[in-house]
């Protein structure tokens, strides 16, 4: 590990547990998304792709809130020239990337362990539910600093950071739903943990490619 | 020890600055003078790397930019959430360096304010929390873009001596319209709007 990664990680976290913006926004949100959508469904069974769906736009709310803790909020604040002549562009990246899977992880911990039972659903296939909620995090915390590295110099950075995260992240739901629905025994979901390792593999993408693709837009 | 030829940036159609060349020493600190709007800070970023130009090269000394260059400007913020001593700590590591936070924050007249959170800190207090941030790795190049601005008669006398004992460890580049300033440096540059 850098060894220059350690500091920057640190300040991340640091701020977050000053601030306690990033980590209450995500899960405030998401839950309250939740919760209306429970709601709406309310004497209603729900069936396990509608459950595996929902569970999915409330990962992506806690994803996207995490945006301008990531580069955007840096140029935002002001501090991003600080940053860059201070620290390593690879090691900035990971340390965002880092700081973002854990926010998205614990959001997605809380919000199965709360969703499941509001609704009634049973897992029953626990390894592919961590799986899908592991690699969902991994995935989406990369689309997410990615897209907020590529556009953080951009004058209308907030409109284009979610006109190139659309792209990236509707896959990621896609693979998601279905691992999900395959954890909750739907039926006709055979390909589980195939959706299960192809969003893991995602997650391990855009941390690999991240810090290059950072460096390089950096750089020039 | 940095040689700047034929820099050039523009917005749009419009040059903010064209052609500029030039070579210091170490000892030498150069002056960036003009109006509002002239072009002066975007010049020190492009200097420093931070803007690329539209033509023209920077040419700084080999070695890593982290340590290289030190750089402190009006609208470079500070962390709102970390503290003067955590300031320092973070860019001592970021940029693995060894460092004395409590010496680093004496220097600039910040004894008594190692607590104090960034946005706890007034104008002149971030701009001598920059500038120990800025000086903190020695840098050969030092570059600072209006560095008196809302500083005290101690921040200017502060200003004063490490621009002094910049000349003697490198050389600074300073955007100013500061007579006192102007009256440090060896060299002039005067970019127009």
């Amino acid at each position: 590990m850098r060894r220059d990664l350690l500091p920057l990680l640190q300040k991340e976290f640091r701020t977050e547990f000053r601030e306690k913006a990033a980590f209450s926004a995500a899960f405030l949100l998401s839950f309250a998304a939740l919760v209306s959508l429970a709601q709406a469904a309310y004497n209603e069974k729900l069936n396990t792709s509608l459950a595996a769906g929902l569970f999915w736009v409330a990962m992506n709310f806690a994803a996207v809130v995490s945006l301008p803790r990531s580069f955007v909020g840096e140029e935002d604040q002001g501090t991003f020239d600080l940053l860059r002549l201070t620290a390593r562009p690879e090691s900035v990246f990971l340390a965002k990337y880092l700081f973002c899977v854990a926010q998205v992880l614990l959001a997605a911990i809380v919000l199965g362990a709360l969703f499941f039972p509001l609704v009634g659903m049973e897992i029953k296939g626990y390894g592919v539910m961590l799986l899908s909620i592991l690699g969902g995090a991994m995935s989406l915390a990369g689309s997410v600093c990615l897209c907020g590295a590529l556009v953080t110099k951009a004058s209308n950075r907030h409109l284009l950071a979610s006109a190139i995260a659309t792209p990236l992240v509707i896959p990621i739901i896609v693979m998601g739903v279905q691992s999900t629905r395959a954890a909750l025994g739907y039926p006709q979901s055979d390909g589980g943990m195939m959706s299960s390792l192809g969003i893991v593999c995602y997650g391990v993408l855009t941390a690999t490619v991240g810090p290059t693709l950072f460096a390089w837009t950096w750089k020039n | 020890m940095v040689h700047v030829e034929g820099l050039g940036k523009r917005y749009g159609s419009r040059w903010l600055f064209r052609q500029v060349t030039f070579s210091l020493e170490p000892g030498e600190v150069l002056a960036v003078l003009g109006t509002n709007g002239a072009g002066k800070s975007t010049f020190l970023k492009s200097v420093v790397g931070l803007v690329a130009p539209n033509e023209g090269r920077v040419q700084l000394p080999e070695g890593d930019r982290r340590t290289l260059v030190g750089y402190a400007a009006l609208d470079m913020s500070v962390y709102p959430h970390l503290s003067v001593r955590e300031h320092l700590e973070f860019t001592a590591a970021a940029r693995e360096i060894d460092s004395n936070p409590v010496q680093e924050i004496a220097a600039v007249g910040l004894a008594g304010a190692e607590e104090k959170l960034g946005h706890q800190l007034s104008t002149g207090m971030k701009t001598r929390l920059k500038l120990a941030m800025a000086v903190q790795a020695k840098p050969p190049v030092l570059v600072l873009d209006e560095p008196s601005a809302g500083l005290d008669d101690a921040g200017r006398a502060l200003v004063e001596r490490i621009l002094s004992e910049q000349r003697e460890r490198g050389l600074a580049i300073l955007a100013t319209n500061d007579p006192t300033e102007r009256g440090l440096a060896t060299v002039e540059l005067h970019l127009e709007a």
